[in-house]
């Protein structure tokens, strides 16, 4: 290889300047840790905050809650990643009440809630039959799979040219008793039967 | 650079450095009072969460291995580490790309293939605006520039990407993209100097108009030093360009969005040629001063029906202008592209597009180059569509298209190509590839006469011959046909491993024949015609490995080995067959980064014709780069860089005509960094 006597010399005497350099950086920069900044965000915590602004525009019909203070219960279906960041939004307030998130680990024990999310490593077949037996329910449905919509989900996120966007079936909303403010139906891509 | 001189310039930065470390030292106290907080989403509106980027290292990482082509992604991150000033030395990290600096001001760039300034088949895109040049099929990199720090990544792609790309994108693609202007917001500057990068400076100002528009403006200017011949003495290449630009992104409502940015540039660019006449002495020395300036600007429209079906429009217009002793040239061009995508059931994933594209190009004959005709119109139409298939849901897809495109230099071209993908298993995934690329001919290929060399009169003949290299208007489309396969490893989220092979087979490459010498009076003109008659075949493979090896220690590793020689064409050389390129990037403390960069390339030869055999040999360098930043407070940043640290000077390539071997030097250089 080629490495000429002349350079290679040069460079050790540079490499010695570096040392002292560095000793000196090292002197200055150790007198505490700064923590490090917050870094990349995490895209499971972004759709958790997501999911908890959606409950901020819905309303509920009356008698889908016990009295004005009930929480709305929120069903996470999907992994380890998924269930810590909306572990995060357990006991956020929504107006006069406050998110109770349960964390499931099958579609099959549907118990009544008025919130439902699903990540993408939801089984499909499980998917289907959790989608179905919502169906007409004044139950929030909200994905992140390509054929959410199709299966019959109301909500569906999903990314594009890096930012979160949501696309909403309003009709199916409609239909089951659920009100969505007009200010999100604004930021949503409204998609119709 | 000698030693003494060398160590000089190390002192002085040092010293000076540690001057400024000490100023800042009270800022770094100052800082740590008032730290950020780690911002709560929960207390964020919709609109700011809808702002917040979500290309995580996972998602990034996801969308790559899932391609079934040979792609690396140099992120804003690794061209910070880098300690590059360029975008052409930034792309020395990407496995199986063939990068090398003739002098100063020029690079010869090419994947999977030996390299020249002149004759390469790799596509560039700067955010979606073409930058191959009709003229030569190659890339003018020196007037390919932006600010490196509103670079979001660099995507290449190795082997052909014709079927979607077009003609051209035949060795491979490369895809510049800037960050949205949303990501780059408030100020930024940055400035400093060394040894070769004498000066620069760059300015970045970034703001919101309502609540979804967003736009940046930048300028930047820097000044570069010379280079020295294989012999010491100076090349006579130094060069300077001032750059300025903006960017305009709005969210117009939710699904649609606007993006409108364009750059403008002007520049000195210092080279010394040699240039061959007819008349004794037969070569003459021209200290040129090359005129380049440009500009562009860019539209485009995406609009989103669903989370399966969006739709972008693209529009740009392009100037450039080179004057420089041998060639003057200038050129306007248009281009209009439609993409659709949409989903059709659940299997098939479509993506079709149509573009039309026109160039006006005007030249100033020279004594080297003359051109007929002088001005030409050229126009272009395509349509693509290619269909990912899933075969089996979540495991393997099959992905077949076709680009269809009409050119007015060899008319109708068709680049078909079949991708297969199989995730195999979460942390296995393999993929294989046929495709067709080819590429069009260039003005010189087609309308030129150029001369190449002349030979001073001797015992075999009293007058002095021309080499005239003839433009040939039959002269047909480059053929490739590649085979590829690749190969990723991805046991947990800190390691990477990405192996691809090919074989590539081309046809109809550019040969060249003497035809019959004709007498001019004072001198011989000896044709050289073009034509298509050499077929080669080149093979090789490519590794690139990334491990966080600890929270501190980041490595990355790119091999290739390449089976490639043009010799016989006469128009290429023997690429170098081992190629290693090893980045750690050390995290010396939360504000103290250390990048260290070994590149290894093998030797390798290049078409000169004032060697006597033709052929230039290049032999194999070892080099090092290294740079060391502290930031003292987060939003500023103090950096020394040395580049190409193990030798005073070592040469990378012979450009083929016009000019003497030029080394690449040692060179260092300081720089601060402010954001606010």
């Amino acid at each position: 290889m080629l490495m000429k006597k002349r350079g290679h010399t040069v460079w050790l005497v540079g490499r010695l300047r570096f040392s002292r350099l560095l000793l000196f950086l090292l002197l200055f920069c150790s007198f505490g840790a700064v923590p490090a900044s917050a870094g990349n965000m995490d895209p499971a915590a972004l759709k958790a905050a997501f999911v908890l602004n959606f409950a901020r525009f819905t309303t509920w019909p009356d008698d889908a809650f016990r009295d004005d203070t009930a929480p709305i219960d929120l069903h996470v279906y999907g992994g380890q990643k998924t269930w810590q960041a909306f572990r995060n939004i357990d006991g956020q307030q929504v107006g006069t009440r406050k998110i109770r998130v349960r964390l499931m680990k099958s579609t099959e024990m549907v118990d009544k809630c008025h919130i439902m999310f699903f990540d993408h490593d939801v089984d499909r077949d499980d998917l289907t039959t959790a989608l179905a037996a919502t169906k007409l329910q004044p139950v929030l449905t909200v994905g992140e799979t390509s054929n959410f919509i199709n299966l019959g989900g109301i909500i569906n996120l999903f990314s594009k040219s890096g930012r979160l966007k949501f696309e909403i079936e309003p009709s199916r909303a409609k239909r089951g008793g659920l009100r969505i403010s007009s200010r999100l139906l604004k930021l949503a891509i409204i998609l119709d039967d | 650079m000698t030693k003494s001189a060398s160590d000089r310039t190390l002192d002085i930065i040092g010293k000076g450095l540690m001057m400024l470390f000490t100023t800042f030292s009270l800022l770094f106290y100052l800082s740590r009072l008032g730290m950020a907080q780690t911002q709560d989403l929960t207390e964020m509106s919709i609109e700011e969460l809808m702002n917040i980027q979500v290309t995580s290292v996972s998602k990034k990482a996801q969308h790559l291995s899932d391609s079934a082509a040979a792609i690396f992604v140099i992120t804003n991150d690794d061209l910070r580490k880098s300690g590059v000033t360029t975008i052409a030395d930034a792309l020395r990290m990407v496995p199986g790309l063939n990068v090398t600096r003739i002098d100063s001001n020029k690079w010869a760039i090419n994947s999977r293939s030996s390299t020249s300034r002149f004759s390469d088949k790799l596509l560039v895109l700067m955010d979606g605006r073409s930058v191959y040049t009709n003229y030569f099929s190659g890339v003018y990199w020196e007037v390919q520039d932006v600010m490196l720090q509103d670079i979001k990544r660099i995507e290449v792609i190795r082997g052909p990407g014709a079927t979607l790309w077009g003609a051209n994108a035949v060795n491979g693609v490369i895809n510049i993209i800037t960050k949205s202007a949303s990501d780059t917001q408030g100020a930024f500057i940055s400035a400093g100097g060394g040894s070769i990068e004498k000066a620069f400076a760059e300015a970045r100002y970034g703001g919101r108009i309502g609540t979804d528009s967003y736009y940046r403006v930048y300028a930047k200017v820097f000044e570069r030093g010379e280079f020295e011949f294989i012999d010491g003495e100076d090349a006579g290449d130094e060069w300077g360009v001032r750059q300025g630009g903006f960017r305009f992104d709005s969210r117009l409502n939710a699904s649609d969005g606007l993006t409108v940015q364009g750059d403008v540039y002007d520049g000195d660019i210092d080279q010394k040629l040699y240039l061959p006449t007819t008349t004794p002495p037969f070569i003459s020395t021209v200290d040129d001063e090359t005129d380049v300036s440009g500009g562009n600007l860019l539209g485009r429209w995406q609009r989103t029906f669903s989370s399966t079906s969006d739709l972008t429009l693209m529009a740009y217009y392009d100037r450039s202008r080179r004057k420089e002793a041998w060639t003057d040239q200038e050129r306007d061009s248009f281009d209009l592209d439609l993409q659709h995508h949409f989903r059709m059931g659940e299997r098939n994933n479509i993506i079709w597009g149509a573009r039309y594209y026109w160039t006006n190009d005007e030249f100033g004959n020279t004594s080297i180059i003359t051109l007929d005709p002088t001005t030409r119109t050229d126009e272009l139409f395509s349509v693509f569509l290619q269909d990912e298939i899933t075969l089996y849901r979540d495991r393997l897809w099959l992905t077949l298209g076709s680009k269809f495109e009409h050119n007015d230099y060899t008319g109708f071209e068709m680049q078909p190509s079949g991708r297969l993908f199989w995730a195999a298993a979460d942390e296995h995934k393999l993929w294989a590839a046929v495709s067709r690329a080819v590429r069009t001919p260039s003005r010189i290929e087609s309308d030129s006469t150029l001369v190449n060399d002349v030979v001073p009169p001797s015992s075999s003949s009293p007058l002095p011959i021309a080499l005239t290299l003839v433009g040939n208007e039959n002269f047909e489309a480059e053929e490739l046909i590649a085979y590829e396969l690749g190969y990723r490893f991805l046991p947990d989220p800190v390691f990477s491993l990405d192996l691809a092979l090919f074989y590539n087979d081309y046809d109809n490459h550019r040969s060249v024949e003497t035809g019959t010498p004709t007498f001019q009076g004072t001198y011989i003109k000896q044709p050289v015609n073009l034509g298509n008659n050499y077929s080669t075949h080149t093979y090789g493979g490519e590794a690139a490995v990334g491990w966080q090896a600890r929270n501190w220690l980041k490595l990355d590793l790119a091999y290739s080995y390449l089976e490639c020689n043009f010799e016989d064409s006469n128009q290429l050389g023997r690429a170098p067959r081992h190629q290693i390129s090893l980045r750690s990037a050390v995290k010396l403390h939360a504000d103290v980064d250390l990048d260290v960069w070994l590149r290894y390339m093998d030797d390798a030869t290049t078409v000169n014709v004032d060697d006597a055999d033709y052929f230039y040999a290049i032999d194999d360098y070892l080099t090092l780069d290294l740079r060391l930043a502290w930031r003292p407070i987060p939003s500023l940043e103090l950096s020394i860089a040395g580049q190409n640290l193990l030798d005073s000077n070592h040469l990378e390539f012979v450009q083929e005509a016009y000019s003497r071997p030029t080394e690449v030097p040692r060179s260092v250089y300081a720089k601060i960094s402010y954001g606010f």
